[in-house]
């Protein structure tokens, strides 16, 4: 019975030695690999840092404005005047809507250029004119402001948050 | 114990009853023998016993620890000095200024090295300028560590290790890296051999802890939260670019040039030439570590008109309808105060301001007096220590007992040094409502602001300033700073400097302080030049012609990065395409 008792004894000591033995290995092994990954981590940290750095130095304004000049007769890039810029709204009626001047009925071009360089004293073309909403007394198209767009000041630099 | 020592004793016992037993007597031996395998049984089971309770202690404990929730203790490793490292200073989009980036340094052990003359042929494959000499003595020395060289590339890193030269190695180092270089140099300073920051916002961030932190060896590698500062890096780059420009184009000695936000006192970029490369401090030692918009203290000259106008009407005593008598020269303590561009009759308020008269300005200060007049400066901080983040900031100058004479000089800018950034920050509170915000390098909000505000002038004042800049933007000496678009309104200064205590008049000093867009400003511009030369050579050159065209410039290049937006027509009204 002892004999017995003994055995199954020994073999759950042997068996529980064998688990602790695989468990203590693995963890060793995990453990390895988890240093190797930190590693890799933290040389990836180091190139992401060095890259950014390298990054900031590729976009410097003033070493991209070097290569502006140096490659000005390909690049052909002038800076931007305050003239030519300009918000939405600023921007004239489509094409298709441009009010188109009156067919000139039973008139030649002669006719038509001479009544509206006469202008208001032709009452009857000024009538005319007048029924077509956006010209003006002399038949000239009057540009219109596009339809009103939505959240007007859409540009945005960047910069400073207005 | 008593456990054991009494098996020990019946232990002891039974021996000899065994051994006395077998000899004496048969039936004994026989009661013996059963009685010993009782024994035997009962101490095999009481042994058995007691293992299966100490493991069961032990598997108890080991049950015990493990469903135990882990104490959370941390310990701080002893700090690598060479490898703490620094906040990264960003720009308030987020470009990087000033990073930390990791190199290695390249040491020998010489008594590791097998043969001195292979390894250092080697070396000088990867490393062609490294003394063969010096190097050598350092290999075959006795000692058993030497510095070969600091802060290498990781290229030159993996050459070197490609060589396979025993007895040398590495050792990371952390080394702080300026992307731009000279562009932002006197805001963001430098730091030293040791990682310390010894100037500009760097040694800022050492005062706010970080120095405290490294001195208890506290700081780890681990990287910390990056400061963001206030400055834009493409307006940065757009003013050094200008004020180098003009400085070549004028032979000057020096400029400078700062962005204000007048709402939020944020300072959008400042140089100021000459500067240096904070990537190699010591090679601009000589001039380039002076910042002269915050470090140097000048004459401002007309510009000061500015704030003598805005005194005489925020306290009523003048209205911006007023005239004052400008055809005689002023003659006091023999002194004659003579206007520059001199009409000979009696000038308005703006027409003072357009021809920036001297003596319509000092009668203007004689309107306030003396002890006001000194009080009002105070006030707008122009004789007082600026107080900001930059640790570089100079004491104005002003005379130890204020007469006269000094009201009358100061009226027009003469008498009192002051930095220009403190100019340009009084210049924001004239046009801004009347609030003085203190200048920062670091974010701020609008409500931030408002609570560190203090209220100098009166809102009308400041309605007439902005009336009496666009005025002078238009119609007088700041008419070559008028950009398409940005009503640019603002005061020149042309200022003699002072030689050997007499002031020259062939060596100027001239700023222009201007707002935009000036019928609602959103930014100040300040910029000065330092003994500029005209073409000409006769050395009179006027800041109209200079400070004022390099706020043209910065203007035109930064207003739409700042986010303002162009107005055309005389009514603002937006239409600009014509037919």
């Amino acid at each position: 019975m002892l004999r017995t008792f003994d055995l199954v004894l020994v073999g759950v000591m042997i068996s529980a030695a064998v688990v602790t033995y695989t468990i203590k290995h693995r963890a060793d092994e995990k453990l390895a690999e988890v240093r190797k990954l930190e590693t890799e981590i933290k040389l990836e940290k180091d190139t992401i840092d060095l890259l950014r750095a390298d990054w900031a130095l590729l976009t410097q304004p003033n070493r991209l404005h070097r290569l502006v000049t140096v490659y000005g007769d390909e690049l052909k890039l002038v800076p931007t005047l305050s003239t030519q810029l300009a918000q939405p709204s600023e921007l004239p009626m489509l094409r298709s809507q441009l009010p188109q001047p009156p067919e000139p009925e039973g008139m030649s071009v002669e006719d038509a250029i001479a009544s509206a360089t006469a202008g208001s004293n032709d009452t009857k073309l000024a009538s005319r004119g007048a029924t077509t909403g956006g010209l003006a007394s002399k038949g000239i198209p009057v540009p219109q402001p596009r339809a009103s767009v939505l959240g007007v000041d859409t540009t945005t630099t960047g910069s400073v948050n207005r | 114990m008593s456990f054991l020592s009494r098996i020990m004793v019946h232990k002891s016992r039974a021996h000899y009853s065994v051994s006395t037993g077998g000899v004496t007597d048969h039936a004994a031996f026989e009661g013996a023998r059963k009685k010993r395998a009782g024994q035997a049984k009962s101490r095999v089971g009481i042994i058995a016993l007691s293992f299966t309770a100490f493991y069961c202690v032990i598997g108890g404990r080991l049950v015990q620890y493990g469903m135990e929730k882990p104490e959370i203790v941390s310990s701080i490793a002893p700090a690598d000095r060479l490898m703490a490292s620094r906040p990264d200073l960003l720009d308030r989009n987020g470009e990087v200024l000033a990073t930390d980036i990791r190199t290695v340094s390249l040491f020998a052990e010489p008594h590791r090295i097998v043969d001195v003359d292979e390894a250092i042929e080697k070396l000088r494959t990867v490393l062609p300028d490294l003394d063969a000499r010096g190097t050598y003595q350092k290999l075959s020395s006795n000692s058993r560590f030497q510095w070969l060289r600091r802060q290498l590339t990781p290229k030159q890193q993996s050459q070197i290790l490609a060589l396979g030269i025993p007895g040398i190695g590495f050792r990371p180092e952390k080394r702080r890296f300026y992307p731009g270089g000279a562009t932002a140099s006197h805001i963001v300073g430098h730091v030293n051999i040791d990682n310390r920051g010894v100037a500009g916002m760097e040694r800022y961030v050492d005062s706010q802890g970080l120095a405290d932190l490294t001195a208890l060896g506290m700081t780890t590698d681990q990287p910390l939260e990056p400061v963001k500062l206030s400055i834009d890096l493409r307006v940065q780059a757009i003013l050094r670019e200008v004020i180098y420009s003009w400085i070549a184009k004028t032979e000057a000695i020096g400029a400078g040039a700062v962005v204000l936000d007048v709402h939020t006192g944020e300072v959008l970029g400042m140089a100021s030439a000459p500067d240096y490369d904070p990537n190699n401090p010591a090679e601009g030692a000589k001039e380039g570590w002076l910042n002269r918009m915050s470090n140097g203290t000048f004459e401002m000259g007309s510009t000061f008109k500015s704030f003598t106008t805005a005194m005489a009407l925020d306290t009523g005593k003048v209205r911006i309808t007023d005239s004052f008598d400008a055809s005689a020269p002023i003659r006091i303590g023999g002194f004659t105060i003579k206007d520059f561009h001199g009409k000979g009759r009696v000038l308005s308020v703006p027409e003072i301001f357009q021809y920036s008269s001297n003596i319509g300005t000092a009668k203007m200060a004689d309107v306030v007096g003396i002890q006001g007049h000194k009080d009002f400066l105070t006030k707008l901080g122009l004789l007082t220590r600026m107080k900001t983040e930059l640790p570089e900031v100079a004491m104005p100058t002003q005379p130890r007992e204020w007469k006269k004479i000094n009201s009358i000089t100061i009226s027009f800018g003469h008498g009192v040094s002051t930095t220009p950034l403190q100019t340009a920050v009084a210049g924001a509170a004239l046009v801004n409502g009347g609030k003085l915000i203190e200048p920062t390098f670091l974010p701020r909000s609008r409500a931030d602001a408002d609570a560190v505000a203090t209220q100098v002038i009166q809102p009308s004042t400041s309605k007439d300033m902005r009336f009496l800049f666009d005025w002078n933007g238009t119609k007088g000496s700041g008419r070559n700073a008028r950009v398409d678009g940005f009503d640019v309104g603002g005061k020149t200064g042309t200022a003699d400097k002072v030689v050997n205590g007499r002031y020259a008049h062939d060596k100027n000093f001239n700023a222009f302080l201007a707002a935009f867009p000036i019928s609602d400003p959103q930014y100040v511009v300040l910029t000065f030049i330092d003994e500029p030369r005209t073409d000409k050579g006769n050395g009179a050159a006027l800041a109209g012609n200079t400070a004022a065209p390099m706020v043209k410039e910065i203007i035109s290049r930064s207003a739409a990065i700042l986010g303002v937006k162009p107005k055309f027509g005389e009514d603002g009204s937006a239409l600009l395409v014509s037919y």
